[in-house]
Formats: structure tokens, C-alpha cells, sequence
């Protein structure tokens, strides 16, 4: 019985473990969603600055949880996303509002990728 | 990560009824459960490993899903006989009283060759000879002979030999195996004791001492000597 009770005791840690996990992605990945939606409200209005200001703080917000990341989701998608934040950068430093909100969209959907690789669906489980 | 236990519980349920699809030709020894496991378990470990993008838990995650529900499942089936049934299967006669149950074979879709085949690593030769042939649910053909086939036995002879125990090694290396003396319902002074009365001038000098439960006793001395 105590393997049993073992084997409950994993399958709870894992479906427990999954939730927080999916939770967690879900609560940094909208966190970064806003900052950078932000950043592209700003950067529609020309605001480059702002747009700046909130890029920065999407990727401190990225930062903050990327060891966590790195232990969840593949290196694959993690790079899309450093990669969508450097050229974001980059972009903030050619001032160029039109192709900023370029790379806003590509690192957007580099971050929106992060939680549909996490995500309950059909599509994923398939 | 929930993703990856969803997809491991789909994966394993497609592998056991796909082995169970498959009959007990695809077994050999494991059951089918355990069959899925050992092959899923073999693939999983060894991504992490050889993708190292791959996330550690990408890998742990569905490992400890499978052994989780492999224990869970074993002891589904020792309470429930329809589990067991659906899990593993039935055992299948396929020769009683020396004749071949060929809508069982079909079923099972083995060639008389099979059969045969297994027969003679049981030892028999002459299907006549075979009151029951079964296939058990981990692909293994036990045979039961007739009885006039079977080895004479020393009941058979009124005959009344002396129980054998499991031998238990008590002393090994110079030093005494305390688990097994208590198993035994020995103690450290009575194999130090064996020992001696058996000529070993210490207890440093054996080099392995097993006893079982009816007495009998083995002792090698580190020289090569046995006592």
C-alpha cells in the first residue's frame, strides 16, 4: 500500500505541478503581454520613449522569470523571445516608430507563444 | 508541463490498446502494461539527454506520470478481475487433451508452427502427450502433460525426502549478514559459534557461510577450503 500511496502522492505532485506551472506561465506571459501592448500603444502614437520605458520593463519582467521559464518550456521558444527583445531594442535605437511596432509584433507573438505551448487544448494535446 | 501529463496518459493508453490490439504475439515475459511502460520509458529518458533544449522536466514529467499510473493500474487489476481482463487479457487453452483448439489460434493468430515451437522448449515432443496448452496473458505457453507423461516424482514412489530450505548467506566476506541471520531466527553468537564448531578458526577466515531454515549449512573458507 505504501507504493500505492506513493504513486497517488507523484500523480498529485505532477497534476498539481502542472497547474501552477500553467498558471505561472499564464500570469508572467499576460503580465509582459500588457507591458508590450503598452509599448505599442506608445509606439503608434510615436511616443518612443514611452514605448521604450514599457519594453524595458516587459523584458525586466521576462528576465525576472527566465531561470523558471528555461526549466518549463523548450529553448527553442525562449530564444524567439531574447531574440524578439533584441531587435526591439534595436528598433528603440534606430527611432523608428513604424518598424519598433514591427518588432513589438514579432516579440508579441514570440510571448504569446510561450503560453500556447502551455495551454489545454485540442490543438496541443494533438 | 499539464500538457505533457495529458499527452503521456494519451500516449500510454494508445500503446496499451494498441498492444492489447495486438494480441500476446507482441508480448514476451512482461504484461502488457508493464510491456508499454518498459518501451516508453526507454524513449523518454533519453530525450532530455539527447536535446538538451529540451527541458529536464520534459522528460521527468512523463516518466513519473507512467510509473505513477503503471502502480496504480497493478493495483487496479489485483482488486478488479474486469480490469484485469482488459488490462492483461485472459490465459487461452489452445491444445487440450492433445487437440488444437484452432478457433482459438485464429483467434490469436498463431500458426500451429508457434505452438509446436513452444512445446518443444517445454520439453514435449508429441502433441498427444499435451493434456492443456495455455497461452498466458504475457505470451508464454505453459503445458500441462497427461498425466502418464509426467516425471515421476518420490510421492509417486512413497517416498518421504528431507525438506530443502532457501540457503541464506549468514557470513559473507569476514563479515556477518545481520538481516539474514534474524530471517533465520539466528543470533551473532550462534553463526560465531557454527562457525567454530565447523573449523574456522575466525569468523575474519569465512569467506561465505549460508544456512537455511532446515539446518543445512555451506561454509568456504577464504582459502578455497569448504568446511
Amino acid at each position: 500500500m505504501k507504493r500505492f500511496w506513493t504513486a497517488v502522492a507523484l500523480l498529485f505532485t505532477v497534476i498539481a505541478g502542472g497547474w501552477y506551472n500553467l498558471f505561472t506561465v499564464s500570469d508572467t506571459v499576460g503580465d509582459i503581454s500588457v507591458a508590450l501592448t503598452q509599448a505599442q500603444q506608445a509606439a503608434q502614437q510615436n511616443q518612443l520613449s514611452t514605448a521604450a520605458q514599457f519594453t524595458t520593463q516587459a523584458q525586466h519582467k521576462y528576465e525576472q522569470h527566465e531561470v523558471y521559464f528555461s526549466a518549463v518550456i523548450s529553448e527553442k521558444l525562449l530564444d524567439e523571445v531574447r531574440l524578439g527583445f533584441a531587435r526591439t531594442q534595436a528598433g528603440v535605437q534606430t527611432g523608428d516608430c513604424a518598424q519598433l511596432m514591427l518588432e513589438l509584433a514579432g516579440l508579441r507573438q514570440a510571448v504569446d507563444d510561450l503560453l500556447r505551448s502551455e495551454v489545454i487544448g485540442l490543438k496541443n494535446i494533438f | 508541463m499539464f500538457l505533457l501529463f495529458l499527452r503521456t496518459l494519451l500516449v500510454y493508453a494508445a500503446v496499451i490498446g494498441g498492444l492489447r490490439f495486438a494480441g500476446k504475439r507482441q508480448l514476451g515475459e512482461l504484461s502488457t502494461s508493464e510491456f508499454a511502460v518498459t518501451i516508453l520509458v526507454s524513449e523518454l529518458a533519453s530525450i532530455p539527454l539527447q536535446d538538451t533544449a529540451v527541458p529536464l522536466l520534459g522528460g521527468v514529467v512523463p516518466l513519473a506520470t507512467l510509473l505513477a499510473v503503471e502502480v496504480l493500474l497493478s493495483c487496479l487489476c489485483r482488486r478488479s478481475r474486469r480490469a484485469r481482463r482488459l488490462l492483461c487479457g485472459n490465459s487461452c487453452v489452445v491444445i487440450k487433451d492433445g487437440v488444437f483448439d484452432t478457433k482459438m489460434l485464429r483467434i490469436l493468430r498463431l500458426a500451429p508452427e508457434d505452438i509446436l515451437e513452444g512445446l518443444r522448449i517445454a520439453g514435449v515432443t508429441r502433441i498427444e502427450d499435451v493434456r492443456y496448452a495455455i497461452v498466458e496473458t504475457n505470451g508464454q505457453l505453459s503445458v500441462i502433460p497427461r498425466a502418464a507423461q509426467q516425471p515421476l516424482t518420490p510421492e509417486h514412489l512413497q517416498m518421504q525426502p528431507a525438506e530443502q530450505g532457501m540457503p541464506l548467506i549468514v557470513v559473507s566476506d569476514g563479515k556477518l549478514v545481520h538481516y539474514n541471520i534474524r530471517q533465520l531466527g539466528q543470533t551473532e553468537e550462534s553463526i560465531a559459534q557454527l562457525c567454530r564448531e565447523r573449523g574456522a578458526a575466525s569468523l575474519n577466515n569465512v569467506f561465505l557461510l549460508t544456512l537455511d531454515d532446515c539446518g543445512n549449512v555451506f561454509l568456504q573458507l577464504r582459502d578455497g577450503g569448504v568446511l
